[in-house]
């Protein structure tokens, strides 16, 4: 992409159609990053206009004012207000909900204010006429000195026009919308000089929400706030009293381009409200709603599910037996390969919820779910934001995580990063279904199978933890919510699928991305751990083992034995084995031998490890990496049955039933998941990381030494 | 002559009424608002009632939001006349 073409930044409130609007304009050509330093997503795209003339374009996070009150809104107002940003656009697209235009004239005269050059677009052309809205745009394009076009991202109307005035040259009105307060007038002027700019809003702006600006600048601002006397306290009162003189004159405006409202009735929405946001059937419906969520989770993503892990099982076997033995082969096949195969498989899972939960956004039918869920969620120190990322939670930390970006209130925000780990995420499935199967028969009870019984029993269990858990965080940190929380309840409309899938596309891929890096080098590392040993102990066993294989009278059964002896003896041999003795006084009050202790160090990469590495200790094929079902189910009735035959030193069985509740509850809580501490590090930095790992392990310890105790 | 002017709170107004922004008595809650484009002078309709009342959510300037209760305290309100 050339990085000199013309830069537009496409910027409304949220809800605006923003986003439909330029996914419309780029079609697929978007290319999604991140903006330095911060894990917001940069949309960005390449696009052609008339006479082979090309720009870029960007979509930036939806804000309603230039004063931020979240961490998306931020990064919008930092790109614009700052000229030295690297993003700070050549023209700006104000995307306006043409049935709410007070709203956003509000937002498009602050960006005019900035002297950036702006085309104003009524999006929603054809909503504003079911609604029997109108207004004469010449005449608002005449007061505002901006071009104003009316378009209709989902008929596709009014594109070609919108793309032939950002193509041709745009004058920066003259005429401000707001004067600036005259105590501050003579001190701008220096930072307008080092700033390079001739907008003496831009600078005001600084001096209001230095943040803004950056580092760079800071010692400028300041000396500059402190000649003008401005403190926090006048800033704020000085930025309402800037956004009621905007308002004030939006109105004038509105009433000279004669903008009149038709209707007057409820509206379709507001009927859906009286239902949707009822405070019965509200609920009722709801929870219909999750239900359906789960149902895709676990039973619709089964069938993708078992088509990966079929493949990369395949893919595996074929390299085994094309490539020649060498330890690159097995570096490919049993690490590399196997650990993108177990990032994959995944992938149905968090496809169809974050389906589930795109559909639900773009529809509108979220903010009611916030809007039944606020009260009922405060308590515990969350903000009714939060049911999002933790329904998310239920699939995978990690996107669910970055989700949580825009709940406004910091503390909020923090307290639902924490417990998030805490739900029950798609990678403990395999790990539990294995635990359970270990000593609960599979009957039936009042007509529902055991099993899943105590599976759905642990979801609770994480769902109550978080609770528990996000409650204890808000007493910790003293946390009183009162930060104001305003939010809109959008009119609903038809999903646009292009929308839903592009976003479902993104947040999967965020997921690979976001782990690929650390399952390859753990991986890696873990194999090798596995692999090889101290001294030349690994070797001896070797020698040992291929001098007996090498008698000739031996039956194909024992063979197999004798290669499986050889490989949990080769085991015992590695630097795994190493570690899992180091470990071993640690672990011992929860039950659990240094075999165990190996897992609990491997799955520290991601919990669903923890089955392979059974498998490898105890010589069975790993059940998740077998083809079908029936084989899958077999598979761990083997493995099963050789972790119930394993004996303690004094010949007791070592999988007791309080060991085993002991692993589960280890797993429910324990930070096993190297990504989701990746993730939390870069969102909320290394000190609120270090806490989660440092709160989860000890919690997940206490628990499972309780578990363990009482039981045995 | 007395005049008196009925006031309450938007945390007060049932389910369909309406009423006209008087004051504001948070400037946070005031800031808030303004930046969904709604100040004082505004008319406010209430939706449909939330479970204990809380968080309330009203219509004003085509645009439906809600507020805790806490802060729809803040919001002083004048009868439509």
């Amino acid at each position: 992409m050339k990085e000199n073409s013309p830069l537009i930044a496409l910027v409304g409130t949220p809800n605006s159609g923003k986003t439909s609007l330029f996914n419309v304009l780029s079609g697929l050509n978007q290319k999604v990053g991140n903006f330095p330093g911060i894990t917001i997503d940069r949309k960005l795209a390449e696009i052609s206009l008339t006479n082979k003339q090309k720009v870029r374009l960007m979509d930036l996070p939806g804000t309603d004012s230039l004063y931020p009150s979240s961490q998306d809104e931020k990064i919008t107002c930092n790109v614009l207000k700052n000229p030295d940003h690297p993003d700070h656009p050549d023209k700006v697209v104000v995307v306006a909900d043409g049935t709410q235009l007070s709203r956003a004239l509000l937002l498009c005269s602050q960006v005019m204010d900035l002297k950036i050059p702006v085309i104003m677009v009524l999006n929603m052309a054809d909503r504003m006429t079911e609604e029997e809205i109108s207004i004469n745009e010449d005449k608002l394009s005449q007061i505002l000195g901006v071009p104003v076009i009316s378009v209709s991202a989902l008929k596709k109307s009014g594109l070609k026009k919108l793309k032939q005035v950002m193509g041709s040259d745009l004058e920066v009105s003259d005429r401000p919308f707001m004067r600036i307060p005259a105590p501050f007038l003579s001190v701008l002027e220096p930072i307008k000089e080092s700033l390079n700019t001739d907008s003496d809003y831009l600078v005001y702006q600084a001096l209001l929400d230095p943040e803004s600006l950056g580092a760079k600048y800071e010692d400028l601002i300041n000396q500059a706030r402190e000649e003008a006397k401005l403190t926090d306290e006048t800033a704020r009162r000085l930025i309402s009293n800037e956004l009621l003189v905007r308002l004030d004159k939006v109105d004038g405006i509105l009433t000279e381009s004669k903008f009149r409202i038709g209707r007057e009735e409820l509206s379709l929405s507001d009927k859906m409200d009286e239902i949707l946001a009822h405070k019965i059937w509200g609920y009722v419906i709801f929870i219909a709603i999750l239900m359906l969520v789960f149902q895709a989770i676990f039973s619709w993503a089964e069938g993708p599910m078992g088509l990966i892990e079929g493949l990369t099982e395949s893919i595996s076997t074929l390299l085994k037996n094309i490539l020649p033995k060498h330890w690159t082969q097995e570096l490919l096949t049993d690490g590399i390969i196997a650990g993108f195969g177990g990032i994959i498989v995944f992938i149905p899972q968090i496809a169809f919820l974050f389906f589930f939960i795109t559909v639900m956004e773009e529809s509108g039918y979220m903010a009611r779910v916030v809007y039944l869920m606020d009260r009922i969620m405060r308590p515990f120190g969350f903000s009714g934001k939060s049911v999002i990322p933790l329904m998310g939670g239920m699939a995978c930390a990690i996107p669910s995580i970055m989700m949580t970006r825009n709940i406004p209130n910091r503390t909020e925000r923090l307290i639902t990063v924490m417990v998030t780990p805490l739900m029950s995420c798609s990678a403990r499935i395999p790990v539990y279904t294995l635990l359970i199967a270990m000593f609960i028969p599979s009957k039936s009870f009042l007509g529902f199978d055991q099993r899943g019984l105590y599976m759905t029993g642990l979801y609770f269990l994480g769902f109550f933890a978080a609770l528990l858990v996000a409650f204890a965080f808000k007493k910790a940190l003293k946390y009183k919510s009162d930060r104001v929380f305003v939010m809109e309840l959008p009119t609903y409309r038809m999903p646009r699928w292009k929308n839903v899938g592009i976003t479902v596309w993104q947040k999967s891929l965020d997921f690979i991305l976001g782990v690929w890096k650390v399952m390859l080098v753990i991986s890696i590392v873990l194999w090798f751990l596995v692999a090889y040993g101290p001294g030349d102990q690994m070797q001896q066993v070797e020698q040992e083992y291929t001098e007996l294989l090498s008698a000739d009278n031996l039956t194909e059964d024992e063979v197999v034995e004798l290669e499986m002896e050889k490989g949990s003896k080769m085991l015992e041999a590695s630097y795994a084995a190493i570690m899992g003795k180091t470990l071993e006084p640690v672990i011992k009050p929860l039950g659990y031998d240094w075999k165990i202790g190996i897992a609990l160090i491997t799955s520290f990469a991601a919990r669903e490890v923890f089955v392979g590495t059974m498998s490898i200790i105890y010589q069975q094929d790993d059940p998740d990496s077998l083809d079908g079902d029936e084989a899958q189910e077999k598979g761990r009735i083997a493995l099963i049955d050789r972790m119930r035959a394993e004996k303690k030193p004094d010949g007791s069985p070592l999988y007791t039933p309080a060991v085993v509740l002991s692993l589960i509850i280890f797993f429910a809580i324990a930070m096993q998941c190297m990504s989701t501490l990746a993730v939390t590090q870069k969102e909320l930095g290394n000190f609120w990381a270090a806490i989660m790992l440092t709160y989860l392990t000890l919690l997940a310890y206490v628990a499972a030494f309780v578990a363990y105790q009482v039981m045995s | 002559m007395k005049q008196t002017i009925e006031e309450f709170t938007l945390a007060a107004l049932n389910p369909g009424e309406k009423g006209v922004i008087s004051r504001i008595n948070s400037e946070e809650v005031e800031l808030a608002l303004l930046k969904m484009g709604i100040s004082i002078g505004a008319t406010c309709q209430l939706s449909g009632r939330s479970p204990l009342r809380d968080p309330i959510a009203f219509t004003a300037n085509q645009v439906k939001v809600f507020l805790r209760k806490k802060d729809a305290s803040e919001v002083w309100m004048s009868r439509l006349s």
